[in-house]
């Protein structure tokens, strides 16, 4: 009795784990470029969210949605690499709020191609210093969630994302505003 | 968003993001989970060996018949290694398994947390359990058991020497784990 009820829990482990990557396997792996600059680590820690996101499949109540979940673990995985990392690399993260006076230490690529790519790099190297919670509210923004949603995967009022992604537009605005461009 | 004055759509362009790897096949997510089984059982078996290491290291001083109190010091920290051997086993319990269940703060306060309290509490159980055994083994060494190829004012300044550097040492680790966990605990005030 226990050998199949094993079976079946590893079954629906296996079932959940093959739906959250057909669905989220681009979404995790954009997660996994703002949490891990150095690409070997980042491959580390792309198949480490993938093999938390399956062991934790082993434990989903279904009492919140699936994506919900998903979000859930592989940003506390990120988090915890993150939480490693720091006290190896001695790295200071910072808050959105802070995110505004930022300057870049590092040197500008000079293979970079100008335009998106650029962009793009910027604002990776941007969302790598923010601390945990920031960085989450973010990355969840990125991904195109709705305020409550994100709200709900991280614990925080609609009202209070909203205040934070006004913020980040803000710093956006600033860091990338060299032609009057808006931030959508 | 090409030195155009247009608007910058940051979620487009995150969105846009090409993929450079494929993702773990079921095969390869049950191939890491055997592989994990077996770190754990290699690092229970590493710990049970460490632990005969330091028992067998200290049988010498519990045959030391003319001191009890090193018998009693050698006894004393066998336990203690015992002791700290099982609480690391329980503290560093094989990757827990992952959870969704609670919000992402709910989480990350929780770690922080975690993490906070086991530096807090390394004294009390990574240090002190040492503290009893190491200090009757000095005193056995002091009282009951001197060096017969040294003048006795000669040991007593090594034994001094001694202590002093492993009270150093347990001081050092205990400084440095608090100054962990102060760092930690401004970060959980921050949320």
């Amino acid at each position: 009795m226990g050998g199949a009820n094993q079976t079946n829990v590893a079954a629906s482990q296996d079932e959940h784990y093959t739906r959250a990557i057909a669905s989220f396997a681009g979404a995790l792996e954009r997660l996994s470029r703002a949490y891990e600059a150095d690409p070997d680590e980042r491959l580390d820690l792309l198949q480490e969210i993938h093999f938390a996101l399956w062991r934790s499949f082993a434990r989903f109540d279904g009492l919140c949605s699936e994506a919900t979940w998903i979000y859930r673990v592989a940003h506390n995985t990120a988090t915890s690499h993150v939480l490693k990392q720091e006290r190896r690399r001695r790295q200071k993260l910072v808050t959105l709020d802070e995110l505004a006076t930022y300057r870049d230490p590092t040197q500008p690529d000079p293979e970079a191609e100008a335009g998106d790519r650029q962009a793009l790099a910027k604002l990776t190297s941007l969302i790598r210093t923010l601390a945990a919670p920031d960085r989450q509210v973010v990355l969840l923004y990125l991904e195109g969630l709705a305020a409550g949603d994100i709200g709900d995967i991280c614990g925080l009022s609609p009202g209070a994302v909203a205040t934070k992604v006004h913020r980040l537009k803000a710093v956006l605005s600033q860091q990338f505003n060299k032609g009057g461009a808006r931030v959508r | 968003m090409s030195g155009e004055p247009s608007d910058f759509d940051p979620q487009s362009l995150w969105q846009s993001q090409a993929m450079e790897h494929d993702p773990m096949t079921l095969a390869q997510i049950h191939t890491k989970a055997q592989a994990l089984q077996s770190r754990v059982r290699r690092r229970n078996v590493r710990e049970y060996i460490a632990c005969v290491v330091v028992v067998a290291g200290f049988t010498p001083a519990l045959l030391q018949r003319a001191s009890w109190m090193m018998q009693a010091g050698a006894l004393l920290i066998m336990a203690a290694t015992i002791f700290v051997a099982w609480q690391l086993h329980r503290r560093g319990a094989a990757q827990p398994v992952p959870e969704g269940g609670d919000a992402l703060i709910a989480a990350y306060r929780e770690e922080l947390v975690r993490q906070r309290d086991a530096l807090r509490s390394v004294g009390a159980w990574y240090l002190a359990p040492f503290v009893p055994g190491m200090a009757l083994l000095m005193l056995g060494r002091w009282f009951q058991s001197h060096a017969a190829h040294r003048p006795v004012g000669v040991d007593h300044i090594i034994i001094i020497l001694s202590t002093a550097i492993v009270a150093l040492v347990f001081l050092v680790i205990w400084l440095l784990n608090q100054r962990g966990a102060d760092r930690l605990q401004k970060r959980i005030e921050e949320l």
